[in-house]
C-alpha cells in the first residue's frame, strides 16, 4: 500500500467528548495503522496544537465548551493550522449541520455512527489531498527557486558578455587604425597590400559585430538612446554606399543605388542608421553570390490622409537564395527558433545585425522586415518617420508621440 | 469490522480513474488484494494467464464493454465458475435480468455506498459453497 503510513506513522487527533466514541475511532485507525491521540473537549485539542501537529483531526460537533465549530475556526486561525485536515462528525442527516461544518473550514465530514471502512476511505482520502497539495506546495517553491537561480545566471552570463564585448572594441581599434596606416605606405607590394586589405575587411566586421553585440546589450537596459541630429539623408546614403563597394568588391559585387530627388534632409541617430545601412548591405554581400548587384532604394511615402508625418522607406535588395517564410520574423529575434532548429542555427545564417537592426529601428518607431525580392533573393524594408521625435522608450511628450504615429501607420500595409 | 471471509484478490475493471481508487480502497481496508485494470484490453491481458476470486466490472467502460470481458472469460478454461460482479450506472428497468442473463453473477448500481459496498462484494465470495457453485452444480 504506497499510500499508507510508511516511514513515519501518520497521527490522527480525535477530538470527541465522549470517551467511548473515541475508543471507537481509535480503535478503527490504529487497526489500520494510524497512530492516534485522544483530545475530550475542543480547549484541549488546542492546547495540544501548540506542542503537537497531527496529520489530521477528527472533530466531534457537540461538545460542552468549545463545540466544533467554534475549535475548528480556531484551529485554522493558528499559525499553520490551514494545513491540518479537518474531518467533523456529525449528527446524522443533518443538513444545516454539514454546511456550518464546512463553512467553519472543514474538509469533510462523517455521520455518527462511525462506519469503520467510510471513517478509513475519508482520512485516507484527506491524507492523500494533503500529500498531493503539500508536494505541490514544495515543488512550487524549488521551482520558483530554480527561476531565480536562472534569471541570475542569465543576468550574470550577459553581464559577462558585455564585459567582453566592451574590452574588445579597444583592441580592435587598434588594429583597424594601423591596418589603415599601413595601407597607406607607397611602398607596398601587390601581395602585402591584398593581405593587408583582408585585415582591413575582417577588423572592419569585427568592429560592426561589437558594435552590434553592445548596442543589443543596450538596448535591453534602456540605455541606447539615439542621438537626434538633422542630416543630408542622400549624403549618408553615398557615403556608406562608397565604403561598402570596397568591402564587396571581392565578390565582385555591385551597389546600385536609386534615391529619389525629394529624399533630402531627416532627423534621426544619424551612427544608427548609418549601422542599419551598414548591417543591410554586409548581410545582402555575405549572401548574394558573386557578380550580384545590391539593389538600395530611398523614397518617400506617400502622405496618407491620416498620416501627420512624411514617412521614409529604405529597401535593400539582394540577390541571395532567399528567406523562408517561416523564418522572416524569426531572423530579427534574439532568441528565436524555428522548426526545432535552435536560435544559433537561424543566427548563423543571418546574423546579430538584423536583430540590431531591429532595435534600433524601433527606437525610432520604426518598422523592419524582410519580403521576397521579386525574382531573385530577399528585400529588407525599413520604414522611419523622416522627423523623429524624442525616441519611443523615453515617454510620451508630444514629439514622441508623433514617432510612435509614423510607426504604427507604417504597420498598416 | 475487519471482512469476515479470507482475504481475496479481486480484479477491478473500471475507466474511471477516482472511481477506481475508491473500489481498491475500500476493498483493501477490509484486507482484500486488489488488481487494477483501466481498459477492456487490459483486463482480458491479465486473465490470459491469472485467475482473481472474483472481477468487479464496470458495463459501460469503453472498448467493447463489459460483455467482451464476459466473452473473454468464458474462453478460458482456468477461469470456469469466476464470480463477476457488474458495477454500472445503468438504471433501466430490465438491465438487471440482462447482465444477470449473460453471465453476471451479482449486480451493483453507482453511486456506490462506502458503508455497504464491501459487504455486499463479500457475499459473492462467502463461501465455497456459495450462490456461485451452488448453481454451477445444480
Amino acid at each position: 500500500m504506497p499510500d499508507r503510513p510508511a516511514e513515519s506513522p501518520v497521527t490522527v487527533l480525535v477530538v470527541d467528548d465522549n470517551f467511548q466514541n473515541r475508543e471507537v475511532a481509535e480503535g478503527h485507525l490504529v487497526g489500520a495503522g494510524y497512530q492516534a491521540v485522544q483530545a475530550e473537549s475542543g480547549e484541549e485539542a488546542l492546547a495540544r496544537l501548540a506542542t503537537e501537529r497531527p496529520d489530521l483531526i477528527l472533530l466531534d460537533v457537540l461538545m460542552p465548551g468549545l463545540d466544533g465549530f467554534e475549535t475548528c475556526r480556531r484551529i485554522r486561525a493558528l499559525p499553520g493550522g490551514t494545513d491540518i485536515p479537518i474531518l467533523f462528525l456529525t449528527a446524522l442527516g443533518d443538513l444545516g449541520t454539514h454546511k456550518a461544518a464546512l463553512d467553519s473550514g472543514a474538509d469533510d465530514f462523517l455521520t455518527k455512527p462511525i462506519n469503520r471502512t467510510e471513517l478509513l476511505i475519508r482520512v485516507r482520502s484527506l491524507l492523500r489531498i494533503k500529500a498531493l497539495s503539500d508536494a505541490q506546495t514544495r515543488n512550487l517553491a524549488l521551482i520558483s527557486r530554480q527561476r531565480d537561480a536562472l534569471v541570475e545566471a542569465q543576468r550574470q552570463k550577459e553581464e559577462l558578455t558585455a564585459l567582453i564585448v566592451h574590452d574588445l572594441k579597444n583592441p580592435l581599434s587598434s588594429i583597424l587604425s594601423n591596418v589603415q596606416y599601413a595601407l597607406g605606405q607607397e611602398t607596398l607590394g601587390d601581395d602585402e597590400r591584398e593581405s593587408l586589405r583582408d585585415v582591413l575587411r575582417a577588423s572592419q566586421s569585427m568592429v560592426r559585430m561589437v558594435m552590434n553585440l553592445l548596442d543589443i546589450s543596450r538596448s535591453e537596459d534602456g540605455a541606447l538612446v539615439p542621438h537626434l541630429t538633422e542630416f543630408q539623408l542622400d549624403g549618408l546614403l553615398r557615403e556608406v554606399s562608397s565604403e561598402m563597394e570596397r568591402r564587396i568588391e571581392d565578390k565582385q559585387q555591385k551597389l546600385e543605388l536609386v534615391v529619389a530627388p525629394d529624399v533630402r534632409a531627416m532627423t534621426a541617430d544619424r551612427d544608427l542608421l548609418r549601422r542599419i545601412l551598414e548591417n543591410l548591405i554586409d548581410n545582402a554581400y555575405k549572401y548574394g553570390p558573386r557578380r550580384a548587384t545590391i539593389r538600395i532604394e530611398a523614397a518617400l511615402l506617400p502622405r496618407g490622409g491620416s498620416a501627420v508625418a512624411d514617412t521614409l522607406e529604405l529597401r535593400v535588395r539582394d540577390q541571395g537564395e532567399g528567406i523562408p517564410l517561416a523564418f522572416r520574423e524569426k531572423i530579427f529575434e534574439k532568441y528565436a527558433r524555428v522548426d526545432g532548429r535552435s536560435a544559433h542555427e537561424v543566427r548563423n545564417s543571418h546574423g546579430l545585425g538584423l536583430v540590431f537592426c531591429r532595435r534600433a529601428v524601433e527606437l525610432h518607431g520604426g518598422e523592419i522586415w524582410v519580403e521576397e525580392n521579386p525574382g531573385r533573393g530577399s528585400c529588407f524594408c525599413v520604414r522611419l518617420a523622416l522627423r523623429t521625435g524624442a525616441p519611443r522608450a523615453a515617454g510620451a511628450d508630444g514629439e514622441a508621440g508623433v514617432g510612435a504615429v509614423a510607426g504604427a501607420a507604417a504597420i498598416a500595409i | 469490522m475487519k471482512a469476515k471471509v479470507a482475504p481475496a484478490r479481486i480484479l477491478v475493471v473500471e475507466d474511471n480513474s477516482l472511481n477506481r481508487l475508491l473500489v481498491h480502497d475500500i476493498l483493501e481496508l477490509r484486507g482484500h488484494a486488489v488488481v487494477e485494470a483501466a481498459t477492456v484490453d487490459e483486463a482480458c491481458h491479465w486473465l490470459e494467464h491469472e485467475r482473481p476470486d472474483l472481477l468487479l466490472l464496470d458495463v459501460q467502460i469503453p472498448g467493447g464493454g463489459g460483455e467482451a470481458v464476459i466473452r473473454e472469460v468464458r474462453q478460458h478454461a482456468h477461469l470456469a465458475d469466476l464470480p463477476i460482479i457488474a458495477v454500472t450506472s445503468l438504471a433501466m428497468p430490465g438491465d438487471r435480468e440482462r447482465l444477470l442473463s449473460i453471465g453476471f453473477q451479482g449486480y451493483l448500481s453507482k453511486p456506490i455506498d462506502t458503508r455497504t459496498f464491501g459487504a455486499a462484494i463479500e457475499s459473492y465470495l462467502k463461501s465455497p459453497e456459495g450462490p456461485v457453485h451452488a448453481r454451477q452444480a445444480g
